[in-house]
């Protein structure tokens, strides 16, 4: 059994490198898959930039922790970890949501991308209407006017 | 800097961000812009998000507005009913603004969906969106006076299809005898599932049924079938289960226990792990307060029944003297839940609502909350109620 923790570099798009340990890129089944085929000490993610990439590996690093930590998972621990969740999300603006939701994906970090996608989610249901949700998520609607209030009428009640 | 804006994000993202909208506000991201109406309204979304509510069953509670003699509106409230702490978790309102008549659900839903009849008036209604179609009139093949017709309806795994069946139930509601003029024939109704949309089109057709009975229970869909308390108006004073397949279109009798009479007060089909059972409220009021419920459970391939008591004792001095009807079956086989609830017409607002544990004899008691007392009456319970995005 080997104790010394191997240590691997991420580079961004925009060639900003960070150095993590393996457990942290085990988190990512497409970075598991990458460094075990391909044993080179870095590896260049062409997708995700600097900004994004320093927000997964933040999430990572938290999350692979209390999976170590939390052998006999107290329950603290698991209620720790969803206070820091919402934490990480709230001090986020979508527009960095919708490029770790892309990140998440592309990585194939899933409880990242169930995160990400739960707030967006969250943003959608607190909306009053349609224009709401137009407005917060900066959708511009490609309805003519005609077919728009063709778009609600028609799923009206029928009682007749 | 760029920014990213939602319209970027892959379809499959779009469905996954969707999936976790609850019904209600999914609604109004149909409008949204076309790519959002075409992605919650394309048929693999729907299934996913079907696929997802299955495992979210739901308590479905029905409300008048209005008064007894003329009430209006329905209030439909649900809640997550297996999920701990008991009847907090999803809790949704859904007023539907219905025509000053007296609609009523002689169904439980199905697939998301319930029945408001109307004499020969149905509409089928999604609770969980407000979204509602009107069927074609049924026709009424007779002058009926004051009498009732009522609407059944059932839904086939296998074939996708709903089928509705009306019968005459004459003034036997309210006489326990059944009336001596001939019923009107009974008549059914089929839609597939993929063209709920144009239902509007098909038309009601006559059925024959070689057993001239009339309904006495609400019905229960189970296994392609829809089976109902009837009796016979061949065999003065003899109550019967009626199973109508609902592929084959077959009535077929189940005899009951021997002595055993239907009462539409009361007696419920219910599931019993996957067997058709009977609850009957022997209307068995102890000194004590404690009320006996008989529990038969048919086993179809040995032809027989399987009988058994349901012993609610008094609930204390600050529940009073309720009477409580069976709703249904929820859980396991192993932890078979039976539901029963209040349906009082003198106490208004939300009704009581009692799990029975059948393998422990636990009780636990709830009350809804959130309905106001003063608008709504006549509260109905309903189990295993599904969000569905039909008709949305």
């Amino acid at each position: 059994m080997e104790n010394e923790k191997k240590m691997i570099t991420l580079k961004s798009s925009d060639d900003v490198t960070f150095e993590v340990e393996e457990a942290v890129v085990l988190e990512s089944q497409f970075l598991s898959h990458l460094v075990q085929d391909c044993p080179a000490p870095e590896h260049k993610i062409k997708e995700v930039t600097g900004k994004i990439l320093s927000k997964v590996v933040e999430y990572c690093e938290k999350h692979v922790v209390v999976v170590v930590d939390g052998g006999d998972s107290s329950s603290s621990s698991g209620d720790d970890l969803k206070k820091w969740d919402d934490k990480f999300i709230k001090e986020m603006d979508l527009s960095t949501v919708y490029d770790l939701i892309a990140a998440a994906n592309y990585l194939n970090i899933q409880a990242l991308l169930d995160l990400m996608c739960q707030r967006v989610a969250d943003v959608i249901t607190a909306c009053k209407d349609h224009k709401e949700i137009r407005e917060t998520l900066g959708i511009v609607s490609d309805y003519t006017a005609e077919e728009e209030a063709e778009v609600l009428k028609e799923n009206e009640w029928a009682f007749d | 800097m760029e920014r990213t804006d939602i319209s970027k994000l892959h379809v499959d993202i779009l469905r996954a961000i969707m999936l976790r909208v609850p019904l209600e506000s999914l609604v109004k991201c149909i409008p949204v812009c076309r790519k959002w109406r075409s992605t919650i309204r394309g048929e693999g979304f729907k299934n996913l998000y079907w696929a997802q509510s299955m495992t979210r069953p739901r308590l479905l509670i029905e409300y008048s507005r209005g008064t007894f003699t003329q009430p209006s509106d329905k209030l439909f409230q649900s809640v997550y009913q297996q999920e701990e702490p008991l009847f907090s978790s999803g809790i949704k309102q859904m007023l539907i603004s219905s025509p000053p008549l007296d609609y009523r659900m002689f169904s439980a839903p199905q697939r998301g969906l319930v029945c408001l009849g109307y004499e020969t008036k149905f509409v089928l209604c999604n609770p969980g969106t407000n979204r509602g179609k009107a069927l074609p009139e049924c026709e009424r093949l007779r002058p009926v006076e004051e009498s009732e017709i009522i609407c059944f309806f059932g839904y086939d795994e296998v074939t996708q299809v709903f089928k509705f069946l009306v019968s005459e139930i004459g003034a036997l509601l309210f006489t326990s005898e059944y009336s001596h003029k001939p019923l009107m024939p009974q008549q059914v109704f089929t839609v597939k599932l993929a063209e709920l949309e144009s239902m509007k089109e098909k038309s009601w057709r006559v059925i024959e049924c070689q057993h001239n009975h009339v309904p006495v229970t609400k019905s229960l869909c189970l296994n392609g079938a829809l089976y109902y308390g009837a009796k016979s108006l061949v065999e003065t004073d003899k109550s019967m289960i009626i199973s109508f397949d609902l592929g084959s279109e077959k009535f077929t009798i189940i005899d009951l226990p021997e002595g055993v009479k239907l009462a539409y007060v009361g007696d419920r089909l219910v599931n019993y792990n996957g067997e058709v059972c009977l609850v009957k409220d022997l209307w068995d009021v102890r000194d004590d307060g404690t009320r006996v419920y008989k529990i038969y459970v048919r086993d179809e391939s040995a032809r027989k029944w399987r009988e058994m008591a349901v012993v609610i004792p008094c609930l204390g001095d600050d529940v009073g003297d309720v009477r409580f009807c069976c709703a249904g079956t929820i859980g396991t086989t192993e932890e078979l839940v039976l539901v029963f609830a209040t349906e009082s017409v003198e106490k208004k607002g939300s009704p009581l609502v009692l799990y029975y544990d059948t393998a422990t004899k636990n009780l636990r008691l709830f009350q809804m909350e959130g309905v106001d007392e003063n608008l709504y009456f006549t509260p109905r319970t309903f189990v295993n109620h599904y969000d569905s995005l039909l008709l949305t």
